[in-house]
């Protein structure tokens, strides 16, 4: 333990020998206070009353000289937009969006990379040709599908308009260009078939973009907001992100308490991310696969 | 035929009637509303009162903010499953809502129910016009949001007190009180703020012209000159520097004590109040103060989708509309204009900001078919015009086409 | 002898690849392909939302694209004009910043998690915080950059070029983290044995960036440059919310000019909402919007592959 100890550097050596790193991460953290500063204006905000938000104007005072709850009180009491109805729905629509959206995208991002078949590129770029055109026009014949499906105020009408993303596919396709052929080959030589390629060789390589792929797909569901507010017309079927609509007064005004419903709003998506971050920074794990 | 089916209507009334074990079916119903924030509770704490008090029917209230209310009404009329039983628009959208077959004539439901009594004397006078649409009743109004101005009371006494004497502000008099305020070197309080360009606008343009549309409401007859009158009038007291200047929101100047007047609905009302000194709500700025104030206001109005109703779906509906004539007390509470007579009789209404307006002046707006396209043009136009990057005369030709090619599409 | 080459390669029954496919392509058709071709439908149409539409041909298109005297064929040219200034103007930032982040992140300096969780947090973030947080940070009377930076009363929302710097911020702002971790998790897979490799042999750190660790990092390089074009074509939300198209450039015909109005917010105006009455005029526009974006989309993609080559 005292070996270990009398082998670290002093705090002199260590600035010497890393004063380059150091001076680096100052700076990003003096960049990062400036890069967060409208989150800590927005945060401090959701403590203010209306009043207090426009004394800003005079007084410049991000910290509230008076503090208030009301304003997640307003949030949270809301009758008009039950909040634990929408955590609840929120939740069980972004989870579901995730997984059928991580083993759809992958399975087809397999056939596309690795799997050869006659019209392969073609079918690729005109499912991606038709994914350009843009997306504001199709929830009105969305809705009239949906309602000719009788699943209009159903939560799965929320879930299936993004399984088809075609963009994911790409995503996952161009981070499996990168692994070598060379562990399937030999797998697909010591008998595997091709699910077993997929589940046991490729996806566990993939960790790092299917976490990317969990988080884009999380955050993208978690705050959509115009097609539940379209899809879902019964209160206790919205979603969280659509239900902070109904926060804010008719003619605005109100900005203290959207930003406190979105606060309130962020909390998954932020925790998800902590989560998930480990992932991101792992890598490929090609050296691990090889090894194995 | 009508006499058959009230008969018919009659017999199948006095059939449940004798049925009592039917008639206590639980009746479920579904009202659409597009009151978020403040007004989403408060409708939401009436909607839970009423259902309290009623045996057999429970209503939902479904706030849906105000944009996506009407894409989801569109979507919605073509099914009638997924109507609801009642919905609460504007009284204007009544015209455009019947050319689109979006709602049917109330008159059937309001008189199966006497007791309820849904006269429309005993509603405030607004809805014996904002109401009817071709001699039918479409609708019956909850309350009129009403275009106005906030006057801060102590920086009124201090430097313009004879301007109130008849609680007018006309235009010549926000240009001597500016005047006034310069010499006497007061730069931190501006004179007028405008908290919504939209509403000014149309507020000044019907003082002058009187209305938009052709005497049938089925075209569209902006007069050009009274557009470019309005704007200029603006326009010199911008530029003399006694109004808000760009950029600055006119609800913090007013909060700030900055400026002396602010325009702004009777929606602001709750958030005035906790500004926190005294304040009056009269007639927005008048070209003249010759004549009685009339003030652009739309109503908030219950309307029945184009769909079939059960009995009982109509009874409920009925229902609640009565319930919230006699209890809108709750409602003007939040600084509304209420359309029942009941309450606006009531003491404690009369104590309440917005009734020096609802007691003094006329509320009405034109009757145009295309009412919201025209201002939702005016929405996008801004105050381009007062700023200077528009002339008065491009803009109004461009109210006028903008309005106009998106009326020819209908 | 050509089929048993490609029998060869193909060491699995033909519907392996299908049964990979499968369940893509039922939802992509199920709930892709109908509003798509819908949208493609209503732009032959004259179509009120909640009425028939009724067949017009290709009308609209002569309309947008012929005919001076429409609102609608100003919209569109001004329309495009501001939407590829603005993904011409704001792509570069999107992959430049978050890369020079993932870049110095990836050196493992002190701290580098928390500070990848700062960077990130704007993206996790819904519009309506964006835009109401930014547009107090912009206020011209009160804002925190002009009393920071000491600006006066600079108006960023109407001032020509201002206000496309702060929607440019904005934007790469609110986007950094997605290619952010797109990146990092890429650079955490370059190998480390080639960059010391290089490092003996002499290379300095930006020799070693420019030819090893970029080259490596390629195709998800790729796939952020095209994602960000198609995203930032789609431009909507951030300029409608910060001042609902800037301030007027030229009126003409009755139409005015804004300078930041994007095609995205005459779709809509013109689609949804309480004067969303010509849903036909604004599927056309989306679908012209649509074949320019797939059309530079497949630009870029071919002067990849050329580079890939």
């Amino acid at each position: 333990m005292t070996k270990l100890k009398a082998r670290r550097h002093t705090p002199l050596e260590y600035l010497k020998l890393n004063w380059k790193g150091l001076l680096l991460s100052l700076a990003l953290f003096a960049i990062a206070i400036v890069w967060l500063c409208p989150l800590f204006f927005s945060f401090f905000a959701t403590f203010k009353s209306n009043v207090e938000m426009k004394r800003f104007a005079r007084y410049m005072n991000i910290i509230p000289m008076q503090w208030t709850l009301e304003n997640y009180e307003f949030t949270l009491n809301n009758a008009a937009a039950p909040f634990m109805n929408m955590v609840v729905n929120s939740f069980i629509v972004s989870i579901a969006t995730v997984v059928l959206v991580l083993v759809i995208s992958s399975m087809s991002a397999y056939a596309y990379e690795r799997l050869e078949f006659r019209g392969k590129e073609k079918l690729f770029w005109a499912l991606f040709g038709l994914s350009m055109i843009p997306s504001v026009v199709s929830p009105v014949p969305q809705y009239y599908l949906y309602d000719a499906l009788g699943w209009t105020n159903e939560l799965i009408c929320l879930i299936t308009p993004y399984l088809g993303n075609v963009f994911y596919i790409f995503l996952l396709r161009n981070f499996m260009h990168g692994i070598p052929k060379d562990l399937d080959e030999s797998a697909r030589i010591d008998g595997a078939n091709d699910f077993v390629i997929y589940s046991r060789i490729v996806i566990p390589c993939m960790v790092p973009a299917m976490m990317v792929v969990a988080l884009f797909s999380f955050t993208g569901s978690w705050n959509d907001l115009m097609w539940p507010s379209l899809a879902m017309t019964s209160p206790n079927k919205l979603t969280l992100t659509s239900g902070i609509r109904l926060i804010n007064d008719s003619y605005g005004g109100r900005y203290e308490r959207t930003l406190a419903a979105c606060m309130l709003a962020m909390i998954p998506t932020v925790l998800l991310f902590l989560v998930a971050r480990k992932y991101f920074l792992q890598g490929l794990q090609l050296s691990a696969a090889v090894k194995g | 035929m009508k006499k058959l089916l009230t008969l018919i209507l009659t017999l199948a009334m006095l059939a449940t009637l004798a049925l009592p074990a039917m008639a206590e079916e639980p009746v479920a119903i579904e009202m659409w509303t597009l009151f978020t924030g403040d007004d989403g509770a408060t409708m939401q704490e009436i909607v839970d009162n009423f259902n309290a008090s009623q045996d057999r029917v429970t209503l939902t209230h479904v706030a849906v903010d105000r944009e996506t209310l009407y894409t989801r009404l569109a979507l919605a009329m073509t099914d009638e499953a997924s109507l609801p039983e009642v919905f609460v628009t504007y009284s204007y959208d009544v015209p455009y809502f019947v050319q689109l077959d979006y709602i049917q004539p109330m008159e059937d439901t309001l008189a199966a129910y006497p007791d309820f009594d849904f006269a429309i004397e005993k509603y405030h006078d607004a809805c014996a016009t904002l109401n009817y649409y071709d001699g039918v009743r479409y609708c019956v109004s909850l309350d009129f949001p009403t275009w106005g101005m906030y006057v801060n009371t102590a920086l009124a006494e201090q430097y313009c007190p004879d301007v109130l004497a008849d609680n007018i502000l006309t235009w010549d008099e926000i240009m001597s009180v500016g005047a006034s305020l310069k010499e006497q070197g007061v730069e931190d309080v501006s004179v007028l703020a405008s908290s919504w360009d939209r509403n000014d606008l149309l507020n000044s343009y019907l003082d002058v012209a009187g209305t938009y549309a052709s005497e049938d409401g089925t075209t569209l007859a902006l007069d050009k000159d009274a557009v470019v009158e309005v704007l200029n009038t603006w326009k010199d007291a911008y530029d003399a520097g006694y109004l808000w200047e760009e950029g600055e929101d006119a609800m913090t100047m007013f909060a700030l004590e900055e400026c002396i007047f602010v325009t702004g609905g009777t929606w602001n009302m709750t958030a005035v109040e906790e500004y926190g000194f005294d304040f009056s709500f009269i007639a927005p700025p008048q070209f003249s103060a010759d004549d009685t104030p009339t003030l652009f206001g739309a109503s908030h109005a219950f309307m029945l989708p184009n769909r079939s109703y059960t009995e009982d779906e109509s009874y409920a509906v009925a229902a609640f509309m009565h319930y919230f004539y006699e209890n809108s007390i709750d409602w003007a509470r939040a600084g509304s204009i209420v359309a029942s007579k009941v309450t606006a009789e009531s003491e404690e209404y009369q104590a309440l900001p917005q009734a020096f307006v609802a007691n003094n002046y006329a509320i009405s707006n034109p009757n145009f078919t295309y009412s919201q396209l025209l201002f939702d043009v005016l929405d996008n136009l801004d105050w381009e015009a007062v700023y200077g990057r528009m002339t008065p005369e491009e803009y109004a030709d461009a109210w006028q086409t903008q309005a106009q090619e998106r009326i020819d599409a209908q | 002898m050509k089929r048993s080459a490609h029998k060869a390669l193909r060491p699995y029954a033909r519907w392996i690849p299908l049964a990979f496919l499968a369940p893509h392509l039922l939802v992509f058709c199920c709930f892709n392909v109908f509003p798509i071709l819908t949208g493609v439908f209503a732009s032959l149409t004259k179509w009120t939302l909640g009425q028939s539409p009724q067949w017009v041909g290709f009308a609209n298109y002569a309309t947008l694209l012929t005919n001076p005297d429409s609102i609608y064929y100003w919209q569109l040219r001004w329309g495009l004009l501001s939407t590829i200034e603005f993904v011409a103007l704001c792509v570069p930032f999107r992959i430049l910043v978050p890369l020079a982040l993932a870049l110095v992140l990836n050196t493992k300096c002190r701290g580098h998690k928390v500070l990848q969780a700062c960077y990130y947090l704007p993206s996790l973030l819904s519009l309506s915080v964006v835009m109401v947080s930014w547009l107090y940070m912009f206020d011209s009377s009160a804002g925190i950059v002009n009393t920071l930076l000491g600006l006066g009363n600079l108006r960023w929302t109407t001032t020509v070029p201002y206000n496309w710097i702060a929607l440019i911020f904005i934007t790469v702002w609110w986007g950094c983290g997605g290619n952010l971790i797109i990146y990092q998790s890429a650079l955490a897979g370059v190998s480390q044995e080639i960059l010391e490799a290089a490092s003996v042999d002499g290379a300095n750190a930006f020799q070693r960036c420019i030819h090893i660790t970029i080259p490596s990092i390629k195709f998800p390089l790729q796939y952020t440059i095209i994602t960000s074009v198609i995203a930032e074509f789609g431009i909507w939300g951030q300029p409608d919310m910060f001042n609902n198209g800037g301030p007027t450039l030229e009126v003409i015909n009755g139409v005015n000019h804004q300078s930041n109005k994007m095609i995205m917010q005459y779709i809509a105006e013109s689609g949804f909402g309480s004067s969303g009455v010509n849903a036909g005029i604004a599927s056309s526009m989306a679908l012209i919007l649509g074949v320019i974006i797939f059309l530079v989309s497949m630009l870029q993609f071919r002067a990849m592959r050329r580079g890939n080559d």
